[in-house]
């Protein structure tokens, strides 16, 4: 591929995990039920220092939700980096996700995925991981992803209810207690209920009943019942978190009442 | 501690809470033109380096809809456009309205009146804007000042169409989105939508290139587009790329659908500098 060096060094952008002969990333198999499977590498010693990956994920037509980790390090000594994506699927449409990350990841290391599902073993998803050049992270390098408020015994998220009350903002549920490490910024990830609804989700940090807005309103809509339609390209949203914070989640509904999925990821 | 200096501040602009929804623009009434421009917020409270639009269509259940959206600032009257023809879609086949999310790594001072308009393909779909305007941006990305589209089609409100051919999971001929790009590109985003929801299930992969034609040199391999039902910008995650102003950009993609019809993508770019 054309490296142009015009200004700057070059920034290159590399598919680790190659679409091959079904235009679909390498597959990853899940284990037992809300078990993590196997290892599967998707490139054995990448081709360049990336300052960012784009991480994306794909779902086959079976209506089932996975959580997925992205890894580095040689075979049986893989390390997560990027720890329980949500690829939710339950709409049984083939769903994506895109999930970018700004974090390094040095040349020549093997990366490799994991994933586990409500729907036990051999229940697969195809991945691709693009590494973009190091130019990318131009402040202080990040390397790792956290997941906050994942559920990993059920493959889900924190189940946040809206007030009863239309369109108005319910109690906070906790995502996790303390952070264990500073985070530099949270991206949010949602998983619509059952109920056709319009969502407006505000992450805080805070003690119990003394919580502050940090992320206002996100929107998330599930308009069909049936067919669940979650955020699918999170993107990090700047905001120092102390380690040792308390992290929380609140919406509204359009319908009052209604029910949605939560988790925020953190990148340190 | 938090670190307040670091201004990681989130506004949150077009949202009506007393609806949960965004702030409504209605189309033009004619289809494939552009709407009236309608504010979002008089004056922003502080710099931004960075949009995440939250577009959702209308409550209606329309036709399917191409859709090409501008996010705007200045006074009423007088709008400059700030993101020039997002990508956006509409599919009424499995019902009901959905929300895409869309980055944008671009500046917006403190004190702008920010607007938004958009055409379509038809004219009985309405979109929503909510807005987040980020101080900080992205992680990691510096923000820019100017965005351009590339391969937009605005008589029809579509990107311009790539066929990935008869042969599955074979890259086609390359399509040319600029003959010469009209100015440098430091980070780009290809925004693409399959055409056909009738094949949830097919996976399409893209890439971009430079250069004259039959001498395309691979910038971006293998992006993958997924296939979705409602409005669908496959990746607004913006690449970073050096590419000088005059340059050809092109796109070829392969699909594992080969069925006529439904095999094709439409895509533009934009180009941030």
């Amino acid at each position: 591929m054309a490296d142009w060096t015009v200004a700057g060094e070059p920034c290159r952008v590399q598919a680790a995990g190659s679409p091959g002969t079904t235009s679909g990333g390498t597959t990853v198999t899940s284990a037992a039920l809300n078990t993590k499977g196997s290892w599967a590498q998707l490139v054995a010693a990448s081709g360049q220092e990336a300052g960012g990956v784009l991480v994306v994920a794909r779902s086959t037509l079976n209506a089932i939700d996975f959580l997925l980790d992205i890894g580095v390090g040689a075979a049986a000594a893989e390390q997560a980096i990027i720890k329980d994506l949500f690829v939710g699927n339950a709409s049984g449409f083939r769903h994506s996700l895109l999930f970018f990350a700004p974090i390094n990841i040095p040349n020549g290391s093997r990366i490799s995925a994991r994933c586990q599902s409500v729907g036990g073993a051999t229940q697969v998803i195809g991945v691709t991981v693009h590494l973009l050049g190091s130019r990318f992270n131009q402040g202080k390098p990040l390397s790792l992803v956290d997941a906050l408020g994942t559920v990993p015994a059920s493959t889900s998220l924190s189940v946040v209810t809206a007030n009863a009350v239309a369109s108005t903002k319910g109690t906070y549920t906790q995502l996790i207690a303390s952070t264990t490490r500073e985070y530099r910024g949270l991206a949010v990830t949602t998983n619509v209920g059952s109920a056709a609804a319009r969502f407006g989700v505000d992450i805080a940090v805070g003690a119990a009943a003394a919580e502050q807005v940090i992320i206002p309103d996100f929107h998330v809509i599930n308009s069909v019942g049936s067919a669940r339609q979650n955020p699918t390209q999170p993107v990090f949203i700047p905001c120092r978190i102390p380690a040792g914070t308390r992290l929380s989640a609140r919406c509204a509904s359009s319908t009052g009442a209604a029910t949605i999925g939560v988790a925020v990821h953190g990148v340190c | 501690m938090f670190n307040f200096q670091d201004g990681g501040a989130v506004e949150s602009i077009g949202w009506d809470a007393a609806n949960t929804r965004g702030t409504a623009v209605a189309n033009s009434g004619v289809a494939n033109t552009k709407s009236g421009w309608v504010q979002l917020v008089a004056a922003t409270a502080r710099d931004a380096r960075g949009i995440l639009a939250q577009v959702h269509a209308n409550d209606t259940v329309g036709a399917a809809a191409a859709l090409l959206f501008d996010l705007g600032i200045g006074g009423a009257g007088a709008e400059q456009v700030l993101v020039p023809n997002a990508l956006d879609y509409f599919c009424s086949a499995a019902g009901g309205d959905g929300t895409a999310d869309f980055f944008f790594p671009i500046s917006v001072p403190a004190g702008s009146r920010v607007s938004a308009r958009f055409q379509g393909s038809n004219t009985t779909v309405n979109l929503r804007f909510a807005l987040k305007l980020l101080q900080q941006g992205l992680i990691g990305m510096p923000s820019y000042g100017r965005l351009k589209d590339y391969g937009s089609v605005t008589g029809t409100s579509s990107g311009s169409v790539v066929d990935p051919g008869g042969v599955a999971n074979t890259k086609s001929a390359w399509v040319q989105l600029s003959a010469a790009t009209g100015s440098p590109i430091e980070a780009l985003a290809l925004n693409a939508r399959v055409r056909n929801s009738a094949s949830p299930g097919a996976q399409w992969v893209a890439d971009i290139g430079v250069g004259g034609a039959g001498a395309e040199q691979i910038i971006v391999p293998d992006l993958y587009i997924p296939s979705r039902v409602r409005n669908s910008p496959a990746l607004p995650c913006f690449i970073p790329v050096t590419i000088p102003a005059g340059t050809r950009l092109s796109v070829r993609a392969q699909s594992d659908n080969i069925t006529a019809g439904q095999r094709e993508m439409d895509c533009n770019i934009l180009g941030a500098d």
